[in-house]
């Protein structure tokens, strides 16, 4: 009688020795896809922001000006995310009881500024300066993607050196390291 | 469940691999824009604020630029009259003074029961104090830092609410004897002004005045101007005094002598002008006063005493009476007779004018400091504001603890502060509203540069508030009204007074004549019972020397030694760091067997004692032992606690010693620390780095042959690479060596500028400190020991750059516009560069630094933190230029001359930079290079062709009689 049984669980025991570390094999396979699809529809839908704010409403539909929103484009290296007050100036009145701008009103009421999720990212060690670009007609889009079609705004062109000095080289400006780097 | 070692590998990997499969984009991604944009900023651009410098009582302007709400680089406002554009290191430093990582940020109260300090609330603090002041019954007592206008009004209405009129103006260094030669001889106990630029002759007896004494980035300029050759005219300085100082070294000739000599020279002088007849003004009373002086006495030999009368006869020449920090009867009668020396050579009302007095006129005298302190009681509040007296006076520890409740305002836990029962923390300078009179009628304003980073309060207004929580009213006078606040005060009082333009004087930082409008004020000399005595041959034991102590430029009197760009500064005669260190004369140090580095220590009559390590240098009289003041904290913060040793422990109470500070007996320990230099070496080596031309050579001196750093610059025969073409512009730099005073200032602007790691003592000493530009006390050579030139030493931003051709990498290129590019990201840290580089201006990271909170915020965010492994140097603020020009491009014009200012250019007091464009014929940089009569560069031989050129340093040698 001992001797079946012991046979028995000694299967027992070998398909356990293998299932445990298969079954978590497949737990962690599973989880590699969620995540890698979760990066996968960051990148291609766009990145979640704490207010969803929409470029295609605003551009498209409204066809509001970069520059109203982005006025420092014009005048500052850095083209600037508004300050509240600015989105007020519409939504002071407009769209009022949308919970997404009454989240903004309520932010704006309280003097708390809205902490935004960056897409666009330079390197700490790269010097850009928007005011210099888009006076020389460089359009938006060029670097940003065709915002005017985006709900969440997508990285469309990755701000990587080869993209950069490709542009300097077509347009014949200058590429000396310490036009972007200082 | 068992898991073999392999599976759980695998498992391992394959979760590893997942959690770091990031997309590649660095998680610093968040957008913080404000609610609402206060109308005139802009984000990302600069903004600048003009302010008033209160690291010591000169009082200059400055303007902050602040970018994004954080302000990261102080400069000297170029409209203020003290200062004109300059800053000394100190000043700049006060950014690290308001983001100290050891700043306290909340009130904190003497816990009775164990003694030490705990949090507590503001309006706690507000009842408790104030319910101790309603009890004081008039046993209230103020002591601060020298204040002047709105702030000292508040402090003497404060007072007065509670009935008491103790208001106290401390400053270690109060000029007592000068103020008090004044008074007794020509009825003005003050500091007058002193238009040094003017003069032709300057005679400093001890009197540092290009690092510390009254106002040293005034004199500073002033001292450039008149020491610079001007239609063959040059003005002349000589120094008296026992120790190469930064200003002794930049005389044209320095005599060594014992501390308490410098008197004996001074009478001599006195007694040879009046013998020779060169006396102006006062004979009736100089006569009598100098009967009995022996000329003979004063250790100098005759014809330089001669020689020195003369000058002093001559129009527009002045002495100036040192040393800073000494009281007592030695002090008292230098200043006598220098001041006699002053009335002698008629500068009284020219080049000296009592029109405008300086506010340190103001402080307390050694007499009402010893008596307000004397007089503390346990009855008393005692209210301390930004002075530090228990480290600065060690002996007013025991006295200050008398007092009943002592109550301290300020930003740091210091010594006094860590005395006190309660501590207030109070707005550092930058975020607070004042003003400042450093000089009568010049009135400069502060106002908040930022937001107050603590839980701070204005000091001000916390004394209004305390008043105000005993329902007591401060009033601006007797019918005034009673602001709320600082501010208001301050605004009130400046519109009371007639004064139009507010926010003008705000823009512009404050109100003062237009140029050299006001007339000029002599003194009339009075009768006075003189007894000037000489110093009757001062023999010293064979192990005891005369004690001399002295302030340096980076730390005065000890405020700023928590800040890790002074302690980093190399001091600018010795290059040493870090530490203390005193002066020992080879004579001196060979009788008593004591080495370089040797700890030794100084022992005071009084059996007070301080060690610190021996600098054996012939640059010190030889009876005479030197440490300057500002290390040996015991608090203060974590740099400057237990660093070297505190100076102001040998200061005599009462000062009634011979000399200025009595005498020491010096006493090996038998330990030994090696100094800390920031140069490997201060000697030329014959290299003729710095190059030195006697004064009638420079009259009708030809500029030299130079090779450009230009395409005109190329010869086939010498090049082994074409010639660079550049476009548009070619920078170049001009160091005029004969304006350098050596302060320091520019490297120290470098730091702030260009975000520069400080690294600590031990690898400053190991030579791993990070300076772009260092200053160089060149030694002349061998023959002249004590004659020391001042070498900025920065990239040389060289045509044909030896660091260039050795990267295997190209992160060292040339740049279109002629700048030597150093492209972090692409160095990987061969350090080939730096060993081909024969100016050795590259340095290397060699860790990654840690910069303290709120340090970071100081980081200028248009430069690149390096990281470890990475080699940097000077860009020729590559950001400036760029501002410069996207600015010009916006604006569609060109970049102008002098638009473009690197930091070291525009932080010079001496204004010894010139920058600009070589390809412009027109700009002043392109002038002097290509026509400056005492144009050289260094190391030229080599062919590097530098873009700095540096002009050669005047010797202005004794005309032999023949």
């Amino acid at each position: 009688m001992e001797k079946p049984s012991e046979q028995t669980s000694m299967k027992e025991k070998h398909s356990l020795r293998l299932q445990v570390p298969l079954g978590l094999l497949a737990i962690l396979f599973a989880g590699v896809l969620i995540y890698g699809f979760v990066f996968y529809a960051r990148d291609r839908i766009g990145r979640e922001q704490p207010i969803p704010f929409s470029h295609r409403v605003h551009v498209n539909d409204k066809k509001i000006s970069c520059f109203f929103c982005h006025a420092e484009a014009m005048s500052t290296a850095r083209a600037g995310v508004p300050p509240l007050e600015t989105c007020m100036l519409c939504h002071a009145r407009i769209a009022v009881a949308y919970p997404p701008i009454e989240k903004l009103r309520k932010h704006y009421f309280e003097n708390r500024p809205v902490v935004w999720t960056r897409i666009h990212i330079l390197p700490e060690f790269v010097y850009f300066d928007h005011s210099l670009h888009v006076r020389r007609q460089v359009d938006c889009s060029y670097c940003h993607g065709n915002v005017a079609q985006m709900d969440r705004v997508v990285l469309q062109q990755k701000l990587e050196m080869g993209f950069c000095v490709g542009c300097h080289k077509a347009t014949k400006t200058s590429h000396d390291c310490y036009i972007c780097h200082r | 469940m068992t898991l073999s070692r392999r599976t759980f590998m695998k498992v391992a990997a394959i979760g590893g691999a997942t959690l770091a499969s990031d997309s590649g984009v660095k998680s610093v991604g968040k957008l913080v824009p404000s609610v609402n944009l206060p109308e005139p900023l802009q984000p990302a651009a600069w903004q600048t604020v003009a302010t008033t410098c209160r690291e010591c009582p000169a009082g200059c302007g400055m303007h902050i630029r602040q970018v994004n709400g954080r302000i990261t680089k102080a400069e000297g406002n170029p409209g203020h009259p003290v200062n004109r554009g300059g800053l000394c290191p100190r000043g700049q430093s006060a950014l690290q003074g308001i983001y100290d990582p050891d700043r306290v940020s909340g009130v904190r109260v003497r816990d009775e029961s164990t003694g030490a300090f705990r949090q507590e609330s503001w309006q706690k603090a507000m009842e408790e104090i104030g319910g101790r002041l309603a009890k004081a019954n008039g046993r209230v007592a103020v002591l601060s830092r020298l204040e002047t206008g709105s702030l000292a009004e508040i402090m003497t209405a404060f007072a007065q609410s509670f009935g008491s009129d103790r208001v106290l103006l401390y400053e270690a260094f109060a000029y007592d004897p000068l103020r008090k030669a004044h008074g007794l001889l020509l009825g003005r106990p003050i500091i007058p002004f002193y238009h040094l630029n003017e003069a032709a002759y300057i005679l400093s007896f001890g009197a540092d005045f290009l690092e510390s004494w009254v106002s040293n980035v005034q004199f500073a300029w002033q001292f450039a101007d008149m020491h610079e050759l001007k239609d063959g005219r040059i003005g002349r300085f000589d120094y008296v005094g026992p120790r190469l100082s930064m200003t002794a070294a930049n005389a044209d000739r320095f005599f060594p002598v014992v501390p308490g000599r410098e008197r004996d020279v001074a009478l001599a002088l006195l007694k040879v002008m009046h013998a020779e007849g060169m006396i102006r003004n006062g004979r009736d009373v100089i006569g009598p006063a100098v009967a009995n002086i022996d000329v003979r006495s004063s250790g100098l030999p005759g014809q330089d005493l001669r020689a020195m009368a003369e000058r002093l006869s001559t129009p527009k020449a002045v002495a100036l009476a040192g040393p800073v920090g000494a009281t007592g009867p030695a002090a008292d009668q230098l200043a006598q007779v220098v001041t006699l020396l002053n009335i002698a050579a008629g500068s009284i009302g020219t080049i000296i004018d009592f029109s405008a007095p300086h506010a340190l006129s103001h402080t307390a005298g050694e007499d009402q400091v010893a008596s307000f302190l004397n007089t503390l009681t346990p009855e008393d509040v005692l209210i301390i504001h930004k002075t530090n007296p228990v480290y600065t006076r060690p002996g007013s520890r025991a006295l200050i603890r008398k007092a009943g409740l002592v109550v301290c305002l300020g930003t740091m836990l210091d010594e006094t502060a860590s005395l006190a029962d309660w501590f207030l923390p109070v707005h550092d300078d930058l975020e607070s509203w004042g003003e400042y009179e450093p000089w009568a009628g010049v009135r400069s304003l502060m106002q908040p540069t930022m937001r107050p980073l603590g839980a701070s309060m204005d000091a001000g207004d916390a004394l209004i508030r305390l008043a105000a929580s005993r329902q007591k009213v401060m009033r601006t006078g007797p019918n005034g009204a009673a602001p709320g606040s600082t501010r208001d005060w301050l605004e009130q009082r400046w519109r009371s007074q007639g004064r139009t333009g507010w926010e003008e004087s705000l823009r512009k930082g404050g109100s003062w004549p237009a140029g050299d409008a006001a007339a000029r004020q002599g003194a009339e000399l009075r009768q006075a019972a003189l007894s000037l005595k000489q110093s009757a041959g001062i023999e010293f034991r064979s192990d005891e020397a005369a004690l001399w102590l002295w302030p340096s430029i980076m730390l005065f009197d000890g405020r700023t030694a928590n800040r890790g760009w002074m302690q980093e500064a190399p001091e600018p005669v010795s290059t040493f760091a870090w530490d203390s260190w005193i002066d020992l004369h080879p004579k001196k140090a060979q009788v008593l067997g004591i080495e370089e580095g040797d700890m030794i220590e100084l022992s005071s009559l009084e059996n007070l004692s301080i060690q610190a390590s021996a600098r054996v240098t012939e640059e010190i009289a030889a009876e005479a032992v030197a440490i300057s003041f500002g290390q040996g904290h015991t608090a203060l913060g974590s740099l400057a606690a237990n660093r070297g040793a505190n100076a102001f422990l040998l200061l005599p109470a009462g000062m009634k010693v011979e000399g200025y500070f009595g005498r020491v007996t010096i006493k090996k320990t038998g330990r030994a620390e090696a100094n800390a230099a920031g140069m490997s070496t201060t000697q030329q080596h014959e290299r003729e780095l710095l190059q030195w031309v006697n004064l009638d050579q420079a009259r009708t001196m030809k500029p030299g042959p130079l090779t450009l750093p230009l395409e005109e610059g190329y010869t086939p025969e010498r090049d082994l690479y074409p010639p660079h073409k550049h476009k548009g512009h070619r920078w170049a730099m001009t160091i005029d060596l004969q304006r350098c005073i050596g302060c320091g200032a520019c490297a120290i602007a470098c730091y702030a500028e260009n975000n520069i790691a400080v690294v600590g003592k031990r690898r400053f000493r190991e030579g791993r400190h990070l300076p772009w530009l260092r200053i160089v006390p060149y030694r002349r050579h061998d023959k002249d020991p004590l004659r020391i030139g001042w070498l900025p030493m920065l990239c040389q931003h060289c045509d044909s750059a030896p660091c260039e051709p050795v990267c295997p990498v190209f992160a060292s290129v040339n740049n279109e516009e002629g700048l030597n590019a150093q492209i972090y990201n692409r160095c990987i840290g061969t350090r080939y560069c730096s060993n081909n580089c024969p100016y050795k201006v590259r340095r290397f990271n060699w860790l990654n630094i840690k910069w303290e909170q709120q340090l970071t915020w100081q980081l200028n965010p248009e430069v690149t933190v390096r990281v470890r492994g990475v080699m940097e140097k000077c860009t020729f603020c590559i950001q400036r230029i760029r501002s410069a020009q996207h600015r010009a491009k916006r604006e569609n014009r060109k970049v102008k001359d002098g638009e473009v200012q690197p930091a070291c250019v525009q932080s010079c007091p001496a204004k010894v930079f010139t920058f600009g464009d070589l390809l412009d014929p027109a700009s002043k940089v392109s002038k002097i290079t290509r026509e400056h009569p005492r144009r050289y560069h260094v190391l030229e031989e080599l062919n590097t062709k530098p873009a700095v050129t540096y002009l050669f340093r005047i010797l202005q040698e004794e005309k032999s009689k023949t």
